[in-house]
């Protein structure tokens, strides 16, 4: 009897035991791993275009997230309004905390750098492509194209930081549990480096991959050496190319390389130069069709157009009452805007007039009486970037009005903060009843940069050749002004260079790190601020009579510790990374 | 396991258990919960209640019936020292409160919830009838909780329910019905003040248009025009005066030296207080709760070595309520302006406008929503005695199948309703909303399923009389279905638990014990090699008083010391269902090509957490129980708990260049500790009279030690350090006089400020009031003390019995419409009326008005903080008992009428205030129950 129920004790602890083994596992379903992404070449497409979600940044402005991802720049804001382009109507927009100087470490997520934490994360995506794909036994062009377009994706988001904080942390490889988390920030030079060799890896990678009109929005080699040419035009600028930081600062390493090095201006225009040569292989070219009315808002107008290198693409349609739209579009037209982005009348000045002299504006305060007269001389560019009084916006907002007291269907008050108002980067075909939803083509690299990184390299380093001018020339020339005068010098041609690329390249995200790599911010971006204040005397649109007068509007302010951003407190407060000077 | 179970096994008790048990049992008329239980139950069996080292402290059925509720959580407020119970909302059938044990000792807020043992085996209480409970436990040190292994840590209630025992066939029948009225509900001013504050913020606000004019005013004073200046009290045109709460009991009980059993039969009905709904028709519904218990808790000798245990119990609940929810309708009632527009326009049309749809017309006319839930509880349990094997063994095995399923049932529409203006004398109707049909939805459905399974081998004995040894060891295993939807997602796969608790008691002559428990228990939240924990516990106790030197001391009649120490856990559910396993998800895409197709992304989930364990609890106890005179009782327990390893948000931790998020990791740290006390007396005088009293008192306080929390510029933004729970936010230093003070003072950024409007102090002296200047204040929701007393007295017949229950060291915050004014264009408080004015500057106690919904008024500050202190007359209950010689006339043995009041009134410092109700500052309202009963006991 005993041992009866011994041995049933017994067998019963052996059965229990078993079952307890497997009780606890997870049980089996259709999860979802890292093997599964490496382990068809479709499940790894779609790898990489999460990457391309999350990877490539947008110079339009987005609010929260939408599409069920990450957006790709949910600032709500542009830069346009914390430089001389742009003057938000709305004041909820983040921009005038720059514009006052009150910019502060612990909130710059929200001011500017919303894709702070995004970047670390695309970065974290790229290394594990590059560190999975190699093995994935897919065919070896495609681990080539693959690895080039996460080499470039990398790159991008590194320089993205560059030109925001200088020296940054170098993230190579996935971290995971055995790696030390705190990386501490690279100096410039070796972050400069890092950027240029992914860009040099990537363009290796890529050379000769071409794609059909249903594969553009990827990465070429031409995009990777366009990188480059800017990285190392900003390297080579007075802000980084320096024997002294901006500041006194404690570890100068992080934000300058401690010398001069004129060599360093060589190697951005021999970049911008391959990226040039790289482009047109790859038949990009400068949008020119001789209509100088015409040609450049098409380039922004005409989806995936030959100028366009490479553009952002997170969005389909989007409606004129959806981000980005409604973010820049005036408030009071026919269509779902919130809040123009007014142009100051600073930036107003750098226009030249149709046969490339500068505009004559009457000092502040001196009531002019031919304001038309003047919009009428100005540089096509002019006309088609600004919508200034008496312009069409499109065919159902034929007049703007921007005069005092004004009645029609026009943006109200509180948007017409300057006069004039931001027209570019939004097709003139977009209206409420038909392409009331149009697609965001968000430019990043397109060829008329190129020649202009190339022509203010080329001044610095060997002074204002027939290179520079035929550089800055086909610019000139697509916009309809005429070519610039011969006979200036190093210092002329440059202060032209700067003209040029600030009217090129305007609300496309460049003024800001332009203004601040030739440190021309703490005046440019300082002091007081002007709009023009217009009363109609008689007529309407673009046959009206108006009196002008320039008037100041606000006093802006520029702290020489705004060079950089501040790195996020909470990230400094980690003890890994160091505080950016005066912050 | 159960308490008869060990009563049929008692015949392999010694006989010193049995004379212990029968010593304690003090042979007067006291009450079943003064008295001191000669058994207590644990979950591997009932063992005498000397020999108990841990921390336990208990409330009877029998006293919580004295609570008229329907739930029987809402009858142990006060009850049980150490269990704090946070009142909510009192709509009917969703009325449960919070509770916790020794206060809250966890970061998380969602998963920090009382672990619920039901007869042995993991279940629900709040749907039980409060009848068929026998005795709640709550196991408070380690030694008692420590069987409970990783699901201990935030408390564990014991509860079981009535056994039959030897004695005749004993029938119990009991009715009461009662009257249910708001405990408190929010005032709102009136048309005429309404508009007259209304101009008056406009005013401050310093804006000219859309004021009321002076006949408008003139017509709200008179109520002169009914339609078009109407005055309307929502709250009386929806609510009645009082709805009508019932509960019939009958059950059945009694046995033999074979058979024994327990059975119930128990219905619960509340019907409600809204007004003007029709059973009959589907387009509204009262906010009703009716529920149908039963029970059959059998016990079987089958053989003379083979007991059965059998428990079933099950419920059938019928929720129903106004499409929306009561507390929508409710709410509504409070917030829409008395002058809005009149329930019913000239026309009989229901009014309304653009922002305010009619709160009588959705009440009545949206349909309704009903949940009916079925709840089954079982369990069965075998034991076999194998004395023949070795004296005072015995095995055992027991099943349970726990079942809750409640499907839903909405029907809704819409309805019109109409703006009424008046133009050249006539009526003129502008329609809102319109009539559709009803649209019904049946696919609302959750449930929950336990299967748990325990095998064990149970030791007892008593050698030479002195030795008392005890010993056993269970093996365990749960399987937790969670089902919200019908599709299979992971989180759904069943929760598993599995795992070896034991326990090894010695005792000598009465005098010294001490014990080992012990689990080691794994759960499928982790990873293989990491998924199981090991949770001791040791204790010790010296009963002095039987020692020689006291045994006949007659003052000092019980003294026993106490101490425990060990460690318990807490598997938290929370965030990812397989936190250690790395997977990713398709999420969002790109577009690409001219023809924008998109393609679809996959994206790193978040970071796998492979070290991701349970949250682990040191607890430190010492307690003392000392009898004087036999007639007064008391106990003290000090605590100390510290825990470790709680899931917290790494953001202060991790470096952002990981690129990838964690949402929670094992790293925060806190250290609780308190007391709880009570004292208990009774008496009898020769001349019959009894009288009765029993205080409780418990106070915990607890600090965060370690949350990962990111650095801070100021110290005084830091977190850790504070309670849990300790509220943020911005200091108020009164209201601003006038515009000097506004410029002498920081500059305050949320909003313009104006004269009367909240003046906050500037902490790091920037002389900018923003975020920056969010410190400490108050207190958080949970109070830290908590007490309870019971008095009582007999005579003749005649009982009475009355317990006060209070609460102290907490926080309310006084935010939403219901206490800010015109609000989203809602209504005004009647608190408004002490609002700040020119003339009012010295003493005004609310801010300036506004229309503007004004920002720096509504910011988290001290200023809408009150202290939610307050004492409460929880029950009050009179009775007579028939001499036996007229119950007897109807062969009854026993016959007993009563009146009772529960929640009858209450001291607090809130009341002023909207005429707020401390424990639920903006919910459906608790209730205040007035009842008559009967019972009768055959």
């Amino acid at each position: 009897m005993k041992d009866i129920i011994i041995k049933t004790l017994l067998s019963l602890a052996a059965v229990t035991s078993v079952y307890a083994c497997d009780f606890l596992d997870k049980p089996p379903g259709v999860d979802v791993t890292e093997d599964t992404v490496f382990s068809t070449e479709r499940d790894f497409e779609a790898f990489l275009y999460g990457t391309y979600m999350i990877g490539i940044h947008s110079i339009y402005p987005y609010g929260s997230n939408s599409n069920g991802g990450e957006n790709p720049n949910p600032t709500n804001c542009m830069t346009a309004p914390i430089t001389d382009e742009g003057e938000m109507a709305e004041t909820w927009y983040s921009a005038q905390e720059w514009n006052t100087g009150s910019v502060r470490a612990n909130n710059i997520i929200s001011q500017e750098d919303s894709r702070f934490h995004l970047r670390w994360k695309a970065i974290r995506r790229c290394n594990i492509i590059l560190e999975r794909l190699p093995e994935s036994g897919f065919s070896s062009t495609d681990i080539d194209h693959w690895m080039g377009e996460a080499y470039f994706i990398r790159a991008l988001n590194n320089f993205e930081m560059l030109k925001r904080y200088g020296g940054m942390p170098i993230v190579e490889n996935r971290l995971t549990d055995d790696d030390n988390w705190n990386i501490p920030r690279a100096s410039l030079a070796d972050f400069v480096q890092h950027i240029v060799d992914d860009c040099n890896e990537s363009a290796r990678l890529l050379e000769g991959v071409t794609y059909t009109t249903s594969q553009r929005g990827r990465v070429t080699d031409a995009a990777a050496l366009a990188l480059k040419a800017r990285t190392l035009l900003y390297a080579a600028s007075p802000l980084f190319n320096a024997a002294q930081p901006y500041m006194e600062y404690a570890h100068p390493e992080l934000v300058c390389y401690g010398n001069y090095d004129e060599n360093r201006w060589g190697d951005a225009a021999e970049a911008a130069k391959a990226a040039l040569e790289a482009a047109a292989a790859q038949g990009f070219s400068i949008l020119d069709t001789d209509d100088p009315e015409n040609d450049y808002h098409n380039m922004w107008e005409v989806y995936d157009n030959q100028e366009i290198i490479l553009a952002e693409k997170y969005n389909g349609n989007r409606g004129n009452w959806n981000e980005p739209w409604c973010y820049m579009l005036p408030a009071g037209l026919l269509l779902n805007g919130w809040s123009a982005v007014c142009i100051p009348h600073n930036f107003i000045r750098l226009y030249e007039r149709m046969d490339g002299t500068p505009q004559q504006w009457n000092e502040p305060g001196l009531i002019g009486h031919d304001l038309m007269e003047k919009y009428a001389e100005m540089d096509p560019r002019f006309r088609q970037t600004v919508a200034y009084n008496g312009s069409a916006w499109n065919s159902q907002n034929p007049d703007m009005q921007l005069y005092e007291g004004a009645t029609g269907i026009s943006p109200t008050p509180s948007n017409n903060v300057t006069g004039a108002i931001m027209h570019k980067l939004i097709p003139y075909s977009m209206t409420n009843s038909t392409n009331y939803q149009m697609t965001p083509n968000g430019i990043l690299f397109r060829v008329a940069e190129l020649y202009l990184d190339y022509a203010e390299a080329q001044n610095e380093y060997a002074g204002p050749t027939q290179e520079v001018y035929d550089a800055v020339n086909v610019i000139r020339d697509r916009a309809g002004l005429p070519d610039l005068p011969a006979g200036l010098d190093k210092d002329e041609m440059r202060e032209r260079i700067k003209n040029e690329r600030a009217i090129e390249l305007c609300f496309e995200d460049h003024r800001l790190w332009d203004l601040r790599r030739w440190m021309d911010a703490e005046e440019v971006l300082d002091g007081p601020y002007y709009k023009v204040v217009i009363t109609r005397i008689s007529g309407s649109g673009l046959n009206q009579v108006c009196d002008y007068v320039i008037s100041q509007y606000e006093e802006r302010t520029f702290h020489r510790n705004m060079y950089l951003h501040p790195v996020l407190e909470n990230e400094v407060f980690k003890g890994y990374m160091f505080q950016n000077p005066g912050w | 396991m159960s308490l008869k179970y060990n009563i049929a096994l008692s015949s392999v008790l010694s006989a010193c258990l049995l004379a212990a048990g029968a010593a304690e049992a003090r042979g007067d008329g006291r009450p079943e919960w003064l008295q001191r239980d000669s058994l207590t139950v644990t979950q591997l069996g009932t063992v005498p209640s000397w020999s108990v080292t841990g921390a336990v402290s208990a409330a009877k059925g029998s006293k919580l019936e004295k609570s008229f509720t329907q739930n029987v959580l809402n009858t142990l407020y006060g009850e049980i020292p150490g269990l704090t119970v946070m009142q909510g909302s009192g709509e009917p059938g969703a009325d449960s409160p919070s509770l916790n044990a020794r206060g809250y000792n966890t970061l998380e807020t969602t998963d920090r919830s009382v672990l619920i043992i039901v007869d042995g085996f993991e279940s629900t209480l709040d749907n039980l009838s409060v009848q068929e409970i026998e005795s709640v436990y709550l196991l408070k040190d380690a030694t008692a909780a420590a069987l409970y292994g990783m699901r201990a840590a935030n408390g564990v209630l014991y509860v079981t329910t009535k056994r039959g025992s030897i004695k005749p066939l004993e029938i119990n029948f009991s009715a009461q019905v009662g009257f249910n009225t708001p405990f408190k509900t929010p005032k709102f001013v009136d048309s005429y003040t309404y508009a007259t504050l209304y101009n008056e913020a406009l005013e401050n606000d310093g804006l000219s248009a859309g004021g009321y004019d002076d006949a408008a005013l003139e017509a709200y004073r008179t109520g002169s025009d009914p339609f078009l200046y109407p005055n309307v009290n929502w709250q009386d045109e929806l609510l009645k005066k009082m709805s009508v709460l019932q509960n019939y009991n009958l059950n059945f009980s009694g046995g033999n030296g074979t058979v024994r059993y327990f059975a119930l039969l128990n219905v619960s009905d509340n019907n409600g207080f809204f007004k003007g709904t029709d059973p009959a028709h589907e387009t509204s519904s009262n906010s009703k709760y009716t529920r149908y218990n039963i029970r059959a808790n059998v016990d079987v000798n089958i053989t003379k070595k083979l007991l059965l245990n059998m428990t079933l119990a099950a419920n059938i609940a019928d929720q129903k309520g106004p499409a929306g929810g009561a507390y929508s309708i409710y709410n509504k009632a409070a917030l829409t302006p008395p002058n809005a527009f009149p329930v019913h326009n000239p026309d009989n049309s229901y009014g309304g406008n653009s922002a305010f749809s009619n709160p009588v017309g959705d009440l009545l006319e949206t349909g309704m929503g009903s949940y009916n839930s079925r709840n089954i509880q079982t369990n069965l349990r075998l034991s076999y005695d194998l004395s023949a094997l070795v004296k005072g063994l015995s095995i055992a095995g027991a099943f349970s199948f726990n079942n809750y399923f409640i499907g839903n049932s909405n029907k809704s529409r819409t309805y019109p309703y109409f703006q009424v203006e008046m133009y050249d004398g006539e009526y003129y109707y502008n329609q809102f909303s319109e009539l559709t049909s009803m649209e019904i939805d049946d696919s609302g459905a959750d449930q929950w399923r336990n299967m748990s399974f325990t095998a064990s081998l149970n030791f007892e004995r008593t050698f030479s009389k002195k030795h008392y040894v005890w010993a056993n060891a269970e093996f365990f295993s749960d399987e937790d279905y969670k089902m919200t939807d019908t599709d299979l997602k992971d989180w759904q796969f069943p929760y598993r638990y599995i795992g070896v608790r034991g326990r090894a008691a010695y005792s000598f002559d009465q005098r010294y014990m001490a014990e080992f428990v012990f689990s080691y228990e794994g759960s499928d939240l982790y990873m293989k090699g990491k998924r199981f924990g090991f949770f001791p516990a040791v204790s010790v106790g010296w009963i002095a008083s039987n020692e020689g030197f006291l045994k006949d001391n007659d003052v000092l009649t019980w003294l026993k010391l106490r101490a425990s120490c060990g460690t318990v856990g807490h598997a938290s559910v929370i965030g990812k269902r397989y936190a250690y396993f790395q997977d990713y998800r398709y999420n969002g895409g790109y577009y690409k090509g001219y023809n924008q197709t998109i393609v679809s992304g996959m994206t790193e989930d978040e970071v796998a957490d492979r070290n991701r364990t349970w949250e682990k609890e040191r607890r430190f106890n010492v307690g003392v129980e000392l009898g004087l005179w036999d007639k007064l009782d008391f106990t003290f327990d000090y605590f100390l708990h510290k825990r470790s390893d709680i899931l917290v948000p790494p953001t202060g931790a991790i470096p952002s260049v990981l690129g990838m998020s964690f949402s929670e990791l094992n790293l925060g740290r806190t250290t609780n500790q308190g007391f709880e006390t009570s004292l208990s007396f009774y008496d009898r005088r020769p001349s019959g009279f009894e009288y009765y009293a029993k205080g409780n008192f418990w106070f915990a306080r607890n600090v965060i030690d370690y949350q990962a929390e990111e650095l801070r510029l100021y110290p005084y933004q830091v977190r850790t350090g504070h309670q849990i729970g300790q509220p943020f936010g911005l200091v108020a230093e009164g209201l601003f006089r006038d515009e000097a003070d506004i410029e002498s003072s920081p500059v305050h950024t949320f909003s313009e400020v104006r004269p009367g409007d909240i003046k906050y102090r500037d902490m790091n002296d920037d002389g900018q009031i923003d975020n920056q200047d969010v410190c400490a204040v108050g207190r958080g929701g949970t109070p830290e003390f908590s007490g309870s007393l019971t008095i009582g007295l007999k005579f003749r017949g005649f009982d009475f019995e009355a317990m006060f229950y209070g609460v102290g060291n907490r926080t309310m915050y006084l935010s939403g419409a219901t206490y800010w004014s015109f609000m989203n264009q809602y209504s005004a408080p009647a608190s408004a009326l002490g609002r700040w004015t020119e003339d009012t500057r010295d003493t005004a106690q609310y801010p300036r008005l506004s229309t503007q919904g004004n920002s720096n008024n509504t910011q988290y500050s001290s200023f809408w903080q009150r202290d939610g202190s307050f004492l409460k007359l929880r029950y009050v209950e009179i009775g007579y008992t028939l001499p036996e010689r007229c119950s007897s006339a109807i062969s009854a043995s026993a016959i007993r009428f009563f009146v009772n009041g529960t929640n009858l009134f209450r001291i607090d410092k809130v009341s002023g205030i909207a005429n707020a109700d401390p424990e639920n500052m903006n919910g459906f309202p608790a209730m205040r129950t007035v009842s008559l009963g009967l019972k009768l006991k055959f």
